[in-house]
């Protein structure tokens, strides 16, 4: 079936005349620093400047950020790198102009290449990293962060060791309708979250065509447990982060069961796992993905005692009463000392009745993806953040606190796979505790 | 339906209520203890309860609808507020030349018998509907309660058509609300509130008739609303509904016996 995930453009115009409009420009940004990595002033100086970029990891994804390259005047793409050809083909089709590299070390010794951004499969991650940080490059890279928490954090000091610009594609941290939700959240909106139901299903087997047998492993790295940790890493990481984000913390157990229920065609990964994530003050992350059925879509379900959330809908819920339009945003004004009218009057208005709570829209312009698919889809903030990535490679200056997120994210992801791979309850290990949130 | 919500940056207690006086009330408060606020939020609740109780004619069991069944075949003896509540209702009606009117048309078949504190229907069919009073009512018992307690800004909005505002935004010199056509969601005015009351009527694409006019029985039609900001935020609601329905030349005359800051007409 044809994948259709619903794509209403937002420029990033858009995205922060939008969320500034609802959170109020310095007060929001302030909540959320790897939004404000690029200061007015400095967006101003660099606006006609360009980076010199090299891309290594040419697959699906790969193509996808390419594509969405040739619209932004800041990216200049002058190399590109795969070392299965037909990937390197199709990316040079939409870069012509680009060099063509099979091995990445080339494509690091370039002097021409300012910035990379890797997007290969999973098990090459931290090497590659890490080596094009000590060549002095600013390194955009695919999430999750690595194969292992020790790599993922060998990653993390190599960022911090070199001074430079680390980007990890959580594009979550981007997406409007995620900042404006999580604004809510944190101003107390739905009250106490007492709970979070993440959840990711698709229902298909997550094979690409292969050309011929013995580039199986090459193509589907992703069902393999030498390059890949399966849905924990390609799925889960995302939604662990946007847990962590709601509620401002780490979760310090976790436990799960992972098992391989539907898809038995010789893959090593689970298509099915159920975990429980458990923070410090007793709220659970509970965790599903299951790949043989995909009506219940993604979604993070944020449970407060006085609403509930669902981001990936760009809705929320009163458990009660809801405030007449306008209230909310008259609230949020205020907690922002904006001062500014808002639409309310009217001739008598009466509430819906209805027994069923259709919830509200988080903004008037919402942006939802389907899940389906494993390329990714437009809208989800992967623009904005690739946007960031190429002001913050110019301007030098890292986004505060986004490898933190992606850091945690990625190593909850790796321990939810120890945890079911051992069928046991991992407490976070202290020797991967970086000094982030209740961590610190 | 109950729900109250405090954001301590910035001091702003927030009390929402669904299903009464057949629409909701929303009442934001700012400074102060918020185990304070959310007292004086209970105590708005359970006032507004009260007069919903009291003058809803669709709850069968308030005061108001013991009148509708029984005064057209007997004088019915009425408690002291809603004694003062129906003579306020005779002198709007008086002073807006018969176009505010509990009970449409026939306001003067009602019997007042002032020493018995009683009224009495001549018409047996006849019945009140305090529709087009009991919000802008409630608003002056809330501010009441909030002037009590101290509380030097709020802003409480009933179903949007009643808005009171108590001192200013906490950022600004007065409460900027926005006034929207809602026919086509533009913006026609806005409006600065302060220490006032706003009240609004009109036709909407939902409701394209619902106000009558006493003198004709007919409803009020066309794309038309009315906005008046007063002092009393009861002049302010029962103004409104009379403009409604008043005629051009009437509107003028009418509005002068009554203090009020600012009158809006639109034709949407």
């Amino acid at each position: 079936m044809k994948n259709e995930d619903n794509s209403v453009s937002l420029s990033r115009r858009d995205f922060f005349k939008e969320v500034g409009m609802i959170g109020g420009g310095g007060m929001l940004l302030s909540a959320f620093p790897w939004l404000q990595s690029c200061s007015p002033d400095d967006k101003a100086k660099i606006a006609k400047e360009k980076v010199r970029l090299g891309f290594i990891g040419t697959g699906s994804r790969g193509q996808y950020h390419l594509n969405n390259l040739k619209d932004m005047p800041m990216a200049d793409v002058v190399a590109l790198c795969d070392n299965y050809p037909p990937n390197l083909k199709a990316a040079s089709e939409i870069f012509p102009q680009a060099k063509t590299y099979d091995d990445y070390r080339k494509v690091l010794e370039s002097k021409e290449v300012q910035a990379v951004m890797i997007a290969v499969p999973l098990y090459e991650h931290a090497q590659l990293t890490i080596d094009a940080l000590q060549a002095g490059k600013q390194v955009f890279c695919e999430k999750s962060m690595a194969m292992t928490p020790q790599s993922c954090l060998d990653m993390y000091n190599a960022f911090k060791q070199s001074g430079q610009v680390l980007f990890i594609g959580q594009q979550r941290l981007y997406d409007p309708k995620y900042v404006r939700a999580m604004e809510m959240i944190h101003s107390g909106v739905l009250g106490e979250i007492g709970g979070i139901r993440a959840y990711w299903f698709r229902n298909n087997d997550w094979r690409r065509p292969v050309p011929s047998p013995d580039l199986e492993r090459k193509i589907n790295w992703r069902l393999y447990k030498e390059y890949s940790c399966g849905l924990m890493t390609e799925l889960a990481t995302h939604q662990l982060q946007v847990g962590n984000w709601a509620l401002k913390m780490i979760p310090e157990t976790v436990t799960g069961m992972g098992d391989i229920v539907y898809w038995k065609d010789g893959r090593e990964v689970y298509d099915n796992v159920s975990l429980i994530y458990r923070y410090s003050n007793g709220v659970k992350m509970n965790y599903e993905s299951i790949i043989s059925n995909k009506f219940y879509g993604l979604e993070e379900e944020i449970l407060g005692s006085k609403g509930t959330m669902e981001p990936e809908k760009g809705k929320y819920y009163f458990e009660e009463a809801k405030p007449a339009p306008g209230i909310m945003q008259m609230i949020n004004q205020i907690e922002h000392s904006i001062f500014d009218n808002v639409s309310f009057a009217g001739p008598s208005w009466v509430p819906e009745t209805a027994s069923i709570n259709k919830g509200e829209m988080i903004m008037d312009k919402v942006t939802t993806i389907s899940g389906q698919s494993s390329v990714g889809a437009a809208g989800d903030g992967s623009v904005e953040l690739v946007t960031a990535f190429l002001e913050a490679a110019i301007t030098g200056k890292p986004a505060p606190n986004l490898v933190e997120e992606a850091y945690y994210s990625s190593v909850l992801a790796l321990l939810g796979l120890q945890a079911m791979d051992e069928k046991r309850v991992i407490t976070f290990p202290d020797e991967y505790k970086i000094p982030y949130l209740n961590f610190a | 339906m109950s729900y109250s919500n405090y954001y301590a940056a910035s001091q702003l207690f927030h009390g929402s209520m669904s299903s009464v006086m057949g629409t909701q009330l929303d009442v934001l408060m700012i400074g102060g203890e918020p185990r304070l606020l959310a007292e004086i939020w209970n105590e708005i609740e359970i006032e507004v309860k009260r007069l919903d109780k009291m003058l809803s004619r669709f709850d069968s069991e308030s005061e108001v609808s013991q009148i509708n069944r029984e005064a057209g075949h007997f004088p019915v003896t009425v408690n002291d507020e809603l004694w003062k509540i129906l003579l306020d209702c005779r002198r709007y009606y008086e002073d807006t030349e018969g176009y505010f009117d509990i009970t449409i048309q026939h306001f003067n078949q009602i019997l007042f018998n002032e020493t018995e504190q009683s009224i009495f229907f001549f018409s047996e069919t006849m019945y009140m509907d305090l529709g087009g009073y009991g919000k802008g009512y409630a608003l002056s018992k809330i501010k009441e309660i909030l002037v009590r307690n101290n509380i030097s800004k709020a802003l409480v909005n009933f179903g949007n058509s009643s808005v009171l505002a108590v001192g200013s935004h906490p950022c600004g010199e007065y409460w900027p609300v926005g006034l929207d056509n809602p026919y086509t969601k533009e913006r026609v005015a806005e409006l600065k509130l302060r220490d006032n009351s706003l009240s609004t009527s009109g036709n909407m694409p939902s409701h394209p008739q619902h106000i009558v006019n006493p003198h004709t029985g007919k409803y009020a039609e066309g794309r038309k609303m009315v906005s008046v900001i007063a002092k009393d935020s009861v002049i302010a609601e029962i103004l409104t509904t009379a403009l409604m329905v008043a005629g051009d030349e009437q509107v003028q005359t009418i509005s002068d016996k009554f203090d009020i800051y600012e009158k809006h007409l639109y034709k949407l």
